[in-house]
């Protein structure tokens, strides 16, 4: 029984094709949202306050737009385990 | 004939063609995010800052043509790729980024046709599109290039890892189903 316990408790995480390419995805989605947030910093110090605002105002939707995207991945969820019908990769 | 050429390329095809097409996209990323950092990061003033391809070929960044090209490039394949998305999730979501190409496509248009005109929007010194009249045009182009990728990359993700009610997809993109469909 404490055999089967320390089995489940520490079962090893498969890192499976899906949980794989939602890591890519999301570390691509990083850059996206670092070099948007080096913008960010970068248009408050270069151009008129007008122009900072307007930069600022679409890369703040972008970021947030990269966030339900990446949350999206992670929230489907293929595993036979998850909280929907979709298919655990074989 | 072009019926059939869409079938191929939305059937047996469909999994080559976005491999293409996403190599493209990611391409094109590569430039803009290069563009990012020689600006944000090297601290190039704007017009020097032309990512690679521009740094060795100037007037090849500076065309509008090919900005539009590249739209236009991008707006055929959204189009001619959605017939494969045949499940609800991905097919939303392709056509959400299908839509908002339509309109940056539309946005070059307006850059591209003020340029062959040589008469720019509201007397404005350069090409100007709507969006620019208020948002700086590196900024917005990050900016356009996100909202139409990020769609994109949730519904192949969508379309590789489908529903398990899903019937059989005539292309092989799906992760379980890397065989032919014709040879099932």
């Amino acid at each position: 029984m404490l055999a089967s316990v320390v089995d489940a408790r520490y079962r090893p995480v498969v890192m499976g094709a899906h949980n794989l390419i939602r890591i890519a995805i999301s570390l691509f989605v990083v850059v996206l949202v670092g070099v948007s947030a080096l913008g960010w910093v970068w248009v408050g110090d270069h151009l008129s306050p007008a122009q900072a605002v307007a930069g600022r105002v679409v890369l703040t939707a972008g970021i947030i737009a990269a966030g339900v995207a990446v949350s999206m991945l992670w929230r489907w969820n293929p595993g036979s385990g998850g909280n929907s019908a979709h298919r655990r990769p074989s | 004939m072009a019926k059939r050429y869409l079938d191929v390329l939305n059937g047996p095809r469909h999994e080559t063609a976005m491999r293409i097409f996403m190599f493209i996209v990611l391409a094109h990323w590569g430039e803009h995010l290069l563009q990012g950092l020689q600006i944000y990061v090297l601290g190039w003033p704007v017009p020097e800052a032309r990512g690679a391809l521009g740094y060795f070929f100037p007037a090849l960044i500076s065309s509008e043509a090919l900005h539009y090209g590249y739209a236009l490039v991008m707006l055929i394949g959204l189009w001619a790729l959605r017939p494969g998305f045949t499940e609800t999730d991905d097919r939303r979501w392709w056509t959400v980024a299908l839509g908002i190409q339509f309109f940056h496509h539309f946005e070059h248009f307006l850059l591209l046709a003020q340029r062959v005109a040589g008469y720019n929007l509201l007397d404005r010194p350069v090409p100007t599109s709507i969006a620019q009249l208020w948002i700086p045009r590196v900024e917005l182009h990050l900016f356009y290039n996100t909202i139409v990728f990020l769609p994109m990359v949730v519904a192949m993700y969508f379309h590789m890892f489908p529903p398990a009610r899903a019937g059989r997809p005539a292309c092989t993109c799906a992760w379980d189903r890397k065989v032919s469909p014709a040879a099932v």
